[in-house]
C-alpha cells in the first residue's frame, strides 16, 4: 500500500520538468503522491522568494562614500610591513647576540626565600631559581618570531590574498 | 505574485506585485531597474572614465539583489544594508580589476556574498540583536498577514539545514538566478552547488513532513 514507486529523484525531475510521471501511478501510490506533495509545496514557497528592499537613501549613502576605506580599522597594509621589519630586525639584532655569547654571562640564582609556617616551630626553605640571560633571551625571540609569522599574514598575505581575489575574480 | 515591465528612459523598470487578500490589491514591493549588458558595459567604461556619476545607475540596478544576498546571509536588515554599501564600495575601488569577459553582477553579487561573510563571522561572539533572532525567513513586521502556515514550516525546516546548503537553495530560488550564477557568487563549484540544492530540498522534504505529522499529532 505504502511502497513507492518513483525515487526522490524521479519525483524532483518531475518538479523540474525533466520528465514526466503518469499521474495513474502517481495515484495508486499514497506514499508517492505524498512525497511529491510535500516537494510541491518546498518549491512553491520558495519559488516565492521575494527580493529584499533596502532603504531610499541606499544609493545616495554609496556614493558619498565612494572613496573612503571600507576596509574595518585593524594594522594598515603599510604599517604592517613596518611593524613586521621591526620584529624581524629585532630578532635578527637579538639572534646576533645570542651567537655572539653576549648572554652568556648573564645568568645568576634567585635566592630561595625561608617562610615561617604559623603554630610550627620550623621554617619552610623554598628553593633557589637559577635563570639564564640567554635562555630569557632565546624564549623571546622564539616569541618574536611567531609575532612575525602572524603579522606576516594578517598586514600582508590577507590583504594581498583578498585585493587579488578582487581584482581577478 | 505578479511581475510587469515598462520602459522609462531606454531602461526597463521591473516592478514586482503581491496579490492581497480576496480584493487582488496589487502592491508594487520592489523596484528593480533591470539594464542590458551593453548599457551596463557603457556605464562601467563612463565610471572608469572618471564620471562617478554613472556609477549610481550601477548601484540602482543591483541594490536590491545586492541587499537581499546579504540579508539571507546576516538576517538583521541594518547590518545588511550595512555590508551591501560596503560591496558596492569596494566593487567601485576595484573595478579597474573587473574581468570584463564576466558578468558584473556575478562578480558584484560575490563581493557582497565575502563582505556579509565577513561581517558574520566578526560578528561571532557578539551579542546578536532580538531582531536577528526571530528566524530565518526574517520577516518580521508587516508581512505576516500573506505568510500561510506552509510558509512558516518551510522557513522553520529551512533553519535546519546547514549555513552554505541554505544559502545555495534559497539564492537558486531567488527570482532569475541560475545555478551557474549561485557557483559563482559562493565561489564553489557548479556540480557542488546542485548537490547543495538537491539535499537541501529533499531534508526540507523530511522535515516538512516530520513537521505536518506532528502537528497533526497535536491537533
Amino acid at each position: 500500500m505504502n511502497k513507492r514507486h518513483y525515487t526522490d529523484q524521479q519525483l524532483l525531475d518531475h518538479i523540474d520538468g525533466l520528465r514526466v510521471l503518469p499521474m495513474e501511478t502517481l495515484r495508486q501510490s499514497p506514499a508517492d503522491l505524498e512525497r511529491l506533495n510535500v516537494l510541491l509545496k518546498i518549491q512553491k514557497v520558495l519559488s516565492s522568494a521575494h527580493l529584499e528592499a533596502p532603504s531610499a537613501q541606499f544609493t545616495a549613502r554609496v556614493m558619498s562614500r565612494l572613496h573612503q576605506s571600507v576596509e574595518k580599522p585593524g594594522v594598515s597594509y603599510r604599517n604592517g610591513i613596518w611593524l613586521l621589519m621591526g620584529v624581524l630586525v629585532a630578532v635578527f639584532v637579538m639572534a646576533g647576540m645570542l651567537s655572539g655569547g653576549f648572554f652568556d654571562s648573564f645568568s645568576g640564582q634567585l635566592p630561595g626565600k625561608v617562610m615561617p609556617i604559623p603554630g610550627e616551630s620550623f621554617k619552610l626553605q623554598l628553593p633557589e631559581i637559577s635563570w639564564s640571560g640567554k635562555v630569557i633571551l632565546e624564549i623571546i625571540v622564539v616569541i618574536n618570531v611567531a609575532l612575525a609569522l602572524f603579522m606576516l599574514d594578517r598586514a600582508v598575505l590577507r590583504p594581498y590574498f583578498l585585493r587579488r581575489r578582487l581584482m581577478h575574480h | 505574485m505578479g511581475r510587469g515591465r515598462l520602459q522609462v528612459d531606454g531602461e526597463i523598470i521591473e516592478e514586482i506585485y503581491s496579490i492581497q487578500g480576496c480584493n487582488l490589491k496589487i502592491v508594487p514591493r520592489v523596484q528593480v531597474n533591470v539594464i542590458t549588458r551593453e548599457r551596463e558595459e557603457t556605464l562601467i567604461d563612463q565610471v572608469l572614465g572618471g564620471d562617478e556619476g554613472a556609477y549610481s545607475h550601477l548601484i540602482d540596478a543591483h541594490k536590491s539583489y545586492a541587499y537581499t544576498i546579504a540579508y539571507k546571509i546576516l538576517l538583521n536588515r541594518p547590518e545588511a544594508e550595512e555590508a551591501a554599501q560596503d560591496a558596492f564600495i569596494k566593487a567601485f575601488q576595484y573595478l579597474r580589476g573587473f574581468n570584463r569577459s564576466a558578468r558584473f553582477s556575478t562578480w558584484l553579487y560575490r563581493i557582497v556574498f565575502n563582505t556579509a561573510i565577513s561581517y558574520k563571522r566578526r560578528r561571532k561572539g557578539t551579542f546578536q540583536d532580538i531582531n536577528s533572532a526571530v528566524g530565518l525567513s526574517g520577516d518580521v513586521g508587516g508581512r505576516e498577514l500573506d505568510r500561510s502556515d506552509s510558509h512558516q514550516h518551510v522557513h522553520a525546516a529551512l533553519a535546519g539545514l546547514n549555513e552554505a546548503d541554505q544559502l545555495a537553495i534559497q539564492l537558486f530560488y531567488l527570482q532569475e538566478m541560475d545555478l551557474q550564477e549561485v557557483a559563482g557568487i559562493m565561489g564553489q563549484p557548479v556540480n557542488t552547488v546542485k548537490v547543495r540544492i538537491h539535499r537541501a530540498r529533499l531534508r526540507l522534504a523530511d522535515e516538512l513532513k516530520r513537521m505536518l505529522k506532528e502537528e497533526a499529532l497535536t491537533l
